[in-house]
């Protein structure tokens, strides 16, 4: 009985470590993709700057011109 | 506290939208923004929000000779998107406008190829051309405004129509 046990333990402990390695890995292998070369879930903004919106971004920065930044 | 260095230009970042009222401060977001220019010594990007997702479909309309499109495929950009230098605005490169879309994600999340550089330059060159011509008012020669005046807030208020007033009715 107690051999039984052992070997079921045996068994569960190396199916279950390698169960959980491969997930382990897997996850890994997710998290592990680095930022730079995966498409990020990073969306285009939900609409274009209104006109007004661009003109008083533009007003907080007196003395800065568009030619400045070429 | 310093923040990250300053990026270098045509990097696109994750910045936030300006806030909806006041434009002035940084709203929601975070979205990418194509890096157009970097005055350091102002700690200033210009910088071009991506379009959104409408926005670049070939139904909306072939490419003005001052936008370009950036297919998601050689970015980092989840979805194709339209970049317009109409749309450029200088923001102050700080952790108020500039956040990560997540996690260990990097501010800067990558930087346009050569090719599209050379695109981008055009780009930006056509409409630098374009408002010297007096295109729009902002952007050109430097807008004249008092420091209190720069600091005050742009709040748009809608006005409701009061239809209690005579004449104020559907026409």
């Amino acid at each position: 009985m107690a051999k039984e046990m052992q070997m079921t333990t045996l068994g569960l402990m190396t199916h279950g470590a390698h169960a959980v390695g491969e997930r382990f890995m897997n996850d890994m292998q997710i998290s592990m993709v680095p930022a730079a070369s995966a498409p990020l879930n990073v969306k285009p903004a939900p609409r274009d700057l209104t006109d007004v919106e661009v003109q008083s971004m533009w007003a907080k920065h007196p003395g800065v011109s568009f030619s400045d930044f070429l | 506290m310093t923040f990250a260095l300053m990026p270098q230009k045509w990097s696109i970042a994750s910045c936030l939208f300006p806030h909806e009222e006041n434009p002035t401060l940084p709203g929601p977001g975070p979205h990418p923004v194509l890096i157009a220019g970097v005055i350091p010594d102002k700690k200033l990007v210009l910088a071009v929000y991506g379009s959104g997702q409408t926005d670049v479909t070939l139904a909306r309309g072939a490419l003005e000779p001052y936008q370009i499109q950036i297919t998601q495929r050689s970015s980092y950009l989840h979805l194709t998107t339209r970049f317009d230098f109409r749309k450029a605005v200088p923001i102050e490169w700080c952790a108020d406008w500039f956040k990560p879309i997540g996690y260990n994600v990097p501010i800067i999340m990558g930087r346009l190829d050569q090719s599209q550089i050379i695109q981008a330059n055009r780009a930006m060159r056509e409409w630098d051309d374009r408002l010297k011509l007096g295109a729009v008012p902002w952007g050109t020669v430097p807008m004249i405004a008092t420091p209190a005046q720069a600091a005050q807030p742009m709040i748009v208020v809608k006005k409701r129509r009061d239809f209690t007033q005579p004449g104020n009715g559907e026409e």
